[in-house]
């Protein structure tokens, strides 16, 4: 009897402490103040990232754009107002002094990625190493997460596609955008296409690596020069940096 | 006329469980197609046991996507593109069944599957069929050329 009791008793303070605890984080039903982290980043590992030097970006070149979209099979349907578009290239004037950059943009692969707050299915995830991915097995294609993206980085593909590339499944009705060459990555390769195309063309402006080894040469030129990430008021904290806007 | 009631009440229990065992009897079991839908795989020998592979295929490809998509942990023996790669011949054309080792079987079991529908339904070592003529290298021309004009390639942004 008495142990009984004492185990209805803890059994009770247990679920009073329980609901306590609950109570304190929820504000309204599926509201919570707090919310445990889906894939904690592992902060022993590698987490991969990009530096983008933009005095070396030449106007008008699109080797890294070509690059991305042939390794990855992302091809023109015809429509450009609908066509997927994993990077691009943009073009910055100050009014002030008329000075002029360009730079390539993609998927920042932050550390704080809102596409990822904002999937209903969990679908946008963020992996260990840093990398930032639709699991297109579970999107559903609602597109929250190209409209929380302030990079506007993410794709919709509209229509049914055939001839994808092996390493790139991409099909109709789900979202999808820069993958770090994720591909390449797991096969142990320590570069991306859009890297590669840019050094084969000899401007040198972008580096990849690891941002949390100390003796990279992305943590090495991050560390001796200065380095900007775009909006850098949202606290996002992008794996790819830019130097020089 | 009782007797009647009497029989058709004892007989219906046993034509229930009759019909049970007669629809559960093809559970389990994958039917395959005729050797001549078959189509040689390239390799030696497959990864699994053939009947392991026409049984839990869908089990395995299923249990190490998310360790492979979610973690980047691979396991080159189980992964899908290593499936395609082996068993479907170069010049296989999905929209002909017959002629792709897959489509052959899940059509011939009349089983719906939608791995096709993002996954490449040919090997790396495709050549390129002529009902797909789209040229990637001139399909992107267009898409950059595309988007120079009006649409949001080549952004520009002043600073004011």
């Amino acid at each position: 009897m008495s142990s009984d009791n004492s185990a209805q008793l803890s059994r009770r303070q247990f679920i009073t402490g329980a609901a306590a605890a609950v109570a304190g984080l929820t504000i309204a039903p599926g509201v919570f103040l707090l919310k445990p982290a889906e894939a904690a980043q592992n902060p022993d590992g590698p987490r991969w990232g990009l530096l983008i030097d933009t005095s070396k970006c030449a106007d008008g070149c699109t080797a890294c754009v070509r690059a991305c979209h042939e390794e990855n099979g992302v091809r023109s349907l015809g429509r450009p107002e609908t066509d997927a578009q994993w990077i691009r290239k943009v073009n910055l004037t100050d009014r002030a002094t008329g000075h002029q950059h360009s730079l390539p943009v993609m998927c920042q692969h932050c550390e704080n990625p809102p596409c990822v707050d904002v999937c209903p299915t969990h679908a946008s995830f963020i992996r260990p190493d840093g990398v930032v991915l639709v699991d297109k097995h579970t999107c559903i294609g609602c597109r929250y997460c190209m409209m929380a993206c302030p990079y506007k980085a993410r794709s919709f593909i509209h229509e049914a596609l055939t001839d994808q590339k092996p390493h790139a499944p991409r099909g109709k009705g789900t979202v999808e955008s820069c993958t770090l060459c994720v591909h390449r990555i797991d096969r142990g390769e320590r570069t991306t296409a859009c890297v590669e195309a840019c050094n084969r063309d000899g401007h040198q402006a972008m580096t990849f690596g690891d941002l949390h080894d100390p003796d990279s040469e992305i943590s090495q030129r991050l560390r001796n020069y200065g380095s900007t990430t775009i909006r850098a008021d949202l606290r996002l904290n992008p794996a790819v940096r830019y130097q020089g806007i | 006329m009782p007797s009647v009631l009497t029989r058709a009440g004892l007989s219906l229990p046993a034509l229930l469980a009759g019909l049970v065992f007669f629809a559960l009897s093809g559970c389990g079991k994958v039917e395959p197609p005729p050797a001549s839908l078959l189509a040689e795989a390239r390799g030696d020998q497959c990864v699994e046991p053939t009947d392991v592979m026409r049984r839990d295929h869908m089990k395995i490809l299923m249990h190490e996507r998310d360790e492979a998509k979610r973690y980047g942990r691979r396991n080159p023996d189980h992964s899908f593109v290593g499936c395609v790669d082996c068993h479907v011949s170069p010049t296989a054309n999905r929209e002909d069944p017959s002629t792709h080792f897959c489509m052959a079987c899940h059509e011939f079991n009349a089983v719906r599957m939608d791995c096709f529908q993002c996954h490449t339904d040919r090997p790396s070592d495709a050549v390129a069929s002529p009902h797909r003529s789209v040229d990637l290298h001139e399909s992107i021309e267009r898409h950059l050329a595309g988007h120079t004009d009006a649409t949001p390639n080549a952004v520009e942004i002043s600073i004011p």
